[in-house]
């Protein structure tokens, strides 16, 4: 019997391992065959009181890993911000298109001043997202638009300083 | 003593009358249930931060030619987590002249309510876990996977769960009830086709995947009751004008709807009720317990005239694997 340590990998003889992914209908627009991906890196700013934001069919993640966090929100090791997803340039359009039709609207009161860290620590603020053009959308002063507290940014069009260095730029256009 | 207290003025008054004195009393009768198709409640904690482990998917037999050196062999990965408890409390203080002279109900007794309060935890931290607002956890916790509980690729970028949307779907928006019905086939057949890490599909056709359970915006109640309790759903066919079947009815698929304030657009979430594996869970470390301060066993009553009860509960939260569930992100 062969060793299984954490990272065995798994002989592919059958070729009935190493999962490769199933095409479902996703909602998301059809890319073709031939349609080249790229490597983007997408998460949610440390200013969004949304921890995760799913929109435009991917998912906006704060960090990725499984840290743990003590009461005060201090996690017990470095975070991994954001996570890495291939997309075809119609889904990056497409995902483009969701984000600037949502808005942001924070609720409840602010936060003590000092009790979380913006850097480190999600918001503790609570908000809601909402469609502009859902039924149940009324604006209201202070509504944000989404793209401010997202980001999404192509790896092969990255410095090496933009990729070491965090928050990235938000998605929403000066 | 500091603090705010109850304040009683208005109950006070000799011959006030409490009949309606119920109004402020929200109801936590079924809380719990309504949550264990979707969250494995009070698993047992035993330290502060407590690690949990699983191995991944065993390898599946393959065909052997017999005699040739080699049986297969293979192996599999594990993945670990942890989960850290935090504690819940809150006390309520009031004057014990205002406790004697109270003339609607009894005061000590009303303060007790708060206790019923805690029944409301693990469903106000599963919204937060399912909405990713984070005000009763210093953060929503990933899956095992590394990824947050609903995504497209898993911590390690790939397609989680062998398919190319994880158990995220785009949906097609809920103005009609047959939007609704669509998004949810295609929300149940994609979750129909998750793999475990052996590329296998994950759910046995054997078991039985009758029975769902949907979380959604109780402002969309009217079309999703149309969708899933409708004899038609509120459409015709151009052509002929008649009505056109519910095929969730027809098809026999149970389904349970749970519709909530807390969640406040229009996403909506599928959990495989049948599954054993809840993909969220909240964990115990030490149960509910009260304390109450009177001038029989406090000082600090005696000294201020200042009496109280509090409550006290240490509990952590999590996301398991999330095989069960996928949401429909509009």
């Amino acid at each position: 019997m062969s060793p299984t340590s954490k990272k065995s990998e798994p002989r592919d003889k059958a070729g009935t391992v190493a999962p490769s992914a199933v095409k479902v209908k996703s909602g998301l627009p059809e890319v073709q065959a031939g349609d080249k991906r790229a490597r983007y890196y997408v998460g949610t700013l440390p200013s969004c009181p949304v921890q995760n934001v799913t929109v435009g069919g991917i998912s906006f993640p704060r960090f990725r890993g499984n840290p743990t966090f003590d009461d005060r929100g201090r996690p017990d090791r470095e975070l991994d911000f954001g996570i890495f997803i291939d997309l075809a340039e119609a889904e990056v359009s497409f995902v483009q298109k969701a984000v600037s039709t949502r808005v942001l609207r924070l609720l409840g009161k602010e936060p003590e001043p000092g009790k979380d860290d913006p850097e480190r620590t999600p918001s503790r603020r609570r908000a809601a997202i909402y469609p502009i053009d859902g039924k149940n959308y009324h604006h209201r002063e202070g509504d944000q638009p989404l793209g401010r507290f997202l980001y999404m940014h192509r790896v092969d069009a990255m410095t090496a300083e933009q990729m070491q260095s965090f928050p990235p730029e938000a998605m929403e256009e000066e | 003593m500091a603090g705010p207290i109850i304040l009683s003025g208005s109950t006070l008054a000799a011959g006030i009358r409490d009949d309606f004195d119920i109004t402020y009393r929200p109801t936590f009768d079924g809380v719990i249930d309504s949550l264990k198709d979707a969250m494995q409640i009070d698993v047992p904690q035993t330290v502060r931060t407590q690690p949990f482990g699983m191995h991944e998917t065993m390898p599946y037999p393959e065909l052997w030619n017999e005699g040739e050196e080699g049986i297969p062999t293979e192996g599999t990965g594990s993945k670990s987590f942890n989960v850290t408890a935090y504690t819940y409390a809150k006390r309520v203080q009031w004057l014990k002249k205002d406790r004697e002279d109270n003339q609607v109900g009894d005061l000590r007794g009303k303060a007790q309510a708060l206790g019923q309060h805690f029944a409301s935890l693990d469903s106000r931290i599963f919204f937060e876990l399912l909405t990713n607002s984070a005000s009763l956890l210093p953060a929503i916790p990933n899956a095992p996977d590394g990824a947050a509980l609903y995504s497209t690729t898993d911590g390690a970028s790939a397609a989680r769960f062998g398919v190319s949307s994880g158990n995220l779907l785009t949906g097609t928006g809920v103005a009609s009830s047959a939007t609704i019905e669509t998004d949810f086939f295609t929300a149940i057949e994609q979750m129909g086709q998750f793999q475990d890490t052996k590329g296998q599909p994950y759910w046995n056709p054997a078991v039985d995947q009758e029975r769902y359970v949907v979380y959604f915006g109780i402002g969309n109640l009217q079309k999703f009751t149309q969708a899933f309790k409708g004899v038609l759903i509120h459409s015709v066919q151009a052509t002929t004008g008649a009505g056109v079947s519910n095929v969730v009815l027809a098809s026999g698929v149970q389904v349970t709807l749970r519709p909530t304030s807390r969640i406040t657009d229009n996403d909506w979430f599928v959990f495989r009720a049948d599954s054993a594996l809840k993909p969220t869970f909240s964990t115990l470390r030490i149960p509910l317990t009260a304390a109450e301060a009177t001038e029989g066993n406090s000082d600090a009553a005696r000294n201020t005239g200042v009496e109280y009860v509090q409550w006290r509960v240490r509990k952590g939260y999590g996301v398991n694997v999330p095989f069960g569930t996928v949401k429909v992100n509009n």
